[in-house]
């Protein structure tokens, strides 16, 4: 299913992912998450917070 | 868990799959393959998404706020988000891989040190300061290179090493006035030659897992920052000190990184959510499976 990038626009195909999941924009290379599986769609991901660590 | 339920009467194994919630600010690698390796055991499994919840403090349990689960791993990058979800979980008997109070050691970098100077552990030396006179102190005392770390949040961001007092100055100042108070907290830090990798083990449940090397020409090695990830053969010294590191902080599941010094083996950090995409690529140990079944013999049982 194509998804198109919210930040540049480009338009490719993403499948078999998870809502949640962050994917890269190939064409910006921007992080972009999932917003919904059924359609695809995908927004700008998360921004990260001071307190985001592993 | 096992044993007598909090109300004495003997628990009595459930009668349907166990349901798991997967404390998540988003999906990596990392929770996809717990995700996957979930469904694959027949698990009721299910992405807990931090800035969708809303926890309801004066509730006495959990389903109120939506989190009524058998168990819960926290796999959230958020570290406030996380201590106060667990917290909750924790005040409604719902068990969760690592505890409140394992998390919260692990992600303040200051609680870590002490942690694991309290146990003896092998670490850098590290000093803590509130000012940024008394951090020059600091940095004087633990001498030149000092190396300069937030004490909150990871990944290797806002890691600096100052080579000399001006530098040392210059970057404690800005550092004051980024805005948050957390920032007015000079965590300093011994810098200490080492090989340009470190060691990442990774252990659930009293067991090491694995270990990989994270290779790079920058003194950081952090997988975050682009380190390569190749296999490190697990010795009884990186056992033993992983083990004894994820105890000193009570982790149950734990990515620990450890420095090769002149005098052996040290500790850098326990990380309680431990990042294990670089470390997927170097073994063949099924960590997202192991991470899961673990999850699954703490699962809540029902009081009969």
């Amino acid at each position: 299913m194509n998804v198109t990038c919210p930040e540049c626009g480009a338009e490719w195909e993403l499948s078999g992912v998870e809502q949640g999941e962050i994917v890269t924009c190939p064409d910006c290379g921007v992080d972009l998450e999932v917003l919904s599986t059924n359609p695809v769609s995908v927004g700008l991901a998360p921004e990260e917070g001071e307190d985001w660590g592993e | 868990m096992t044993g007598m339920s909090p109300n004495g009467h003997a628990p009595t194994p459930l009668t349907r799959p166990v349901r798991l919630g997967v404390l998540v600010s988003y999906l990596r690698p990392e929770e996809k393959a717990i995700l996957a390796a979930a469904r694959d055991r027949g698990i009721e499994v299910a992405p807990i998404f931090d800035r969708q919840l809303v926890i309801d403090l004066s509730s006495p349990d959990a389903p109120g706020s939506g989190l009524d689960f058998d168990v819960v791993l926290d796999r959230c990058v958020a570290h406030s988000r996380s201590g106060y979800t667990l917290r909750a979980l924790q005040r409604w008997g719902i068990p969760t891989l690592n505890s409140a109070e394992a998390v919260r050691l692990c992600d303040d970098k200051a609680e870590n040190s002490l942690a694991l100077e309290l146990a003896g552990i092998p670490h850098p030396r590290t000093l803590l300061a509130f000012d940024v006179a008394s951090a020059l102190q600091a940095c004087e005392t633990v001498g030149y290179p000092a190396v300069l770390k937030p004490v909150t949040g990871s990944w290797g961001r806002l890691l600096a090493r100052a080579n000399g007092p001006e530098q040392a100055r210059a970057i404690l100042e800005q550092k004051k006035e980024l805005g948050s108070f957390h920032h007015a907290i000079f965590y300093v830090q011994e810098y200490v030659e080492k090989p340009d990798r470190d060691i990442r083990v990774y252990v659930v449940a009293d067991r090491v897992l694995a270990a990989s090397y994270r290779t790079a020409k920058h003194w950081v090695t952090n997988a975050a920052r682009g380190a390569e990830s190749i296999p490190c053969p697990v010795t009884p010294e990186i056992e033993d000190l992983a083990l004894r590191a994820c105890a000193a902080v009570g982790a149950r599941l734990a990515g620990i990184d450890l420095i090769e010094t002149r005098d052996g083996l040290a500790v850098v950090e326990v990380n309680t959510g431990g990042e294990f995409k670089g470390l997927m690529t170097t073994t063949d140990v099924d960590i997202a499976g192991v991470i899961v079944d673990e999850a699954v013999s703490m699962a809540r049982v029902r009081a009969a």
